[in-house]
């Protein structure tokens, strides 16, 4: 897998036995695919480690892609996250050089259990999360930068959000851009969890999608996964 | 409390050999809704019974439709198939007066293969919650334009833009639904077949084997062994082999 990179953005906040165990799986799904980590703190795996430049933000996560995307040298780009395991399947997609791509087999499992969430269970949004977009790196650029020429002190939180996600560029006042949404076999699994970016996460209040499901192929049931998260 | 603005329009051939099953499942998510049946056999059913003939075509369905619709007096009608499984929650979905409502929480389940709830999201005629008024001037557009038949390959959901647009007919508004409860879809062989498109739109090898055709549909990509309520896919499938 020669032709894209994994841009790594992580804040160095998630629980130590969960970061080993989110290496061990990132690791085995990229294979010999190149690797640049944006972290807060450094990270000594062998490749390419840049540290953050800005304080975290939601304009920030866009800003680090940026900086990625910029030092990788092949077509394709990939987001990794550190609450997000992969599947070699997910890095093997090419959606076409003209639309940013999103994997759509997404399941979102929250590492709380609360009144909206009683017992560990996958639930599934029909929406697009940046921790899931692989595209061709030319085309993050260009939206990137059109982005920050516009906001060169960062994007506001309250409009800030995935490249190709409508209202996110109308209300920011630039280009739309296409979007390709595809779905491997395989799920890409996100962690909810009350260091994330979210406020709904990090009160502990968001809610379940509609879709939910308690064991899936490959990753198991919800209950044993969750465990992985300490 | 009883809801009276809902009609269940419940389609069958009398061919699928869990009806009883089903049966039981279906009356306790309907409740106290009014329930028509069209059935080629008579059944142990409240509500109103009406027959058809064995014929299975896509055409006869959307036209079962229209009739069970001018019966009915509710502002909403509730498709409802025999290898479908609902819950109670699913019929109190309500889509806007002029929207055709399609609830998406649902799972496929095949009766081959190893048993795999799976999920795509699209529109299916099985979960829809239909404005009544909307849905009879829709069929009869529709019954204008093609009074003998509609061709099987032209044919589709209500509000489903692309189908409407390759009919020639108006576009309806439609919309995503969530119940809190999934319905499960049972994919099996007994189902209405058909080629589908003209032999001339096939591709070159494509094969004409009926029983072939019947189980070459694939699973969704969101794939699930155990969800809530209905439990895991290898005991429910049980009821259907």
């Amino acid at each position: 897998m020669k032709d894209l990179t994994a841009i790594f953005l992580t804040q160095n906040e998630v629980p130590e036995q969960w970061a080993e165990f989110h290496k061990k799986c990132l690791l085995e799904a990229l294979g010999d695919a190149p690797l640049i980590i944006m972290s807060r703190k450094s990270m000594d795996w062998g490749t390419i480690n840049i540290l953050q430049d800005k304080p975290k933000s939601l304009s920030n996560i866009y800003w680090q892609l940026l900086r990625g995307a910029k030092m990788a040298t092949t077509d394709y780009i990939a987001v990794v996250e550190s609450d997000t395991l992969y599947s070699r399947e997910h890095f093997l997609q090419r959606p076409p050089k003209d639309k940013i791509g999103y994997n759509m087999n997404h399941w979102s499992l929250f590492t709380w259990i609360s009144k909206h969430n009683p017992v560990p269970t996958y639930s599934w949004r029909n929406r697009r999360g940046n921790y899931s977009m692989l595209s061709y790196r030319k085309l993050v650029i260009e939206a990137l930068e059109e982005r920050f020429a516009k906001f060169p002190k960062g994007t506001p939180d309250r409009i800030t959000g995935e490249i190709g996600r409508a209202m996110v560029e109308r209300n920011m006042g630039i280009t739309l851009r296409p979007v390709h949404e595809f779905e491997t076999t395989v799920s890409i699994i996100n962690f909810n969890h009350d260091n994330a970016s979210d406020r709904l996460q990090l009160t502990q209040r968001k809610s379940l999608g509609k879709i939910q499901a308690y064991d899936i192929p490959h990753w198991g049931k919800a209950s044993d996964l969750v465990k992985k998260w300490t | 409390m009883k809801r009276n603005d809902l009609t269940c329009l419940f389609l069958t051939l009398n061919k699928v050999p869990w009806m009883a099953y089903h049966n039981k499942i279906m009356l306790e998510a309907i409740g106290d809704y009014p329930l028509i049946t069209i059935s080629r056999l008579p059944m142990d059913l409240p509500g109103i019974q009406l027959r058809q003939d064995e014929r299975q075509s896509h055409d006869k369905i959307y036209r079962m439709m229209l009739q069970g619709a001018k019966l009915a007096k509710t502002d909403y009608i509730a498709m409802v198939e025999d290898d479908m499984l609902y819950s109670k929650d699913h019929f109190d979905l309500r889509p806007p007066f002029d929207t055709f409502g399609y609830n998406w929480n649902r799972w496929s389940l095949f009766t081959w293969g190893e048993p795999t709830f799976s999920f795509k999201r699209r529109y299916c005629n099985g979960c829809s919650i239909l404005p009544r008024l909307e849905l009879i001037d829709a069929l009869e557009e529709r019954f204008t334009r093609f009074p003998k038949e509609i061709p099987h390959w032209l044919n589709g959901e209500l509000g489903y833009e692309k189908v409407e647009k390759n009919l020639g007919v108006k576009v309806r508004k439609s919309i995503e639904l969530y119940s809190n409860i999934p319905v499960v879809q049972i994919h099996h062989t007994y189902g209405t077949p058909g080629i589908g498109k003209p032999k001339s739109m096939l591709k070159p090898g494509d094969t004409l084997d009926l029983e072939v055709r019947k189980i070459r549909k694939r699973m969704g990509m969101i794939r699930s062994y155990e969800i809530p309520y209905w439990g895991r896919s290898e005991d429910l499938i049980k009821n259907f082999l």
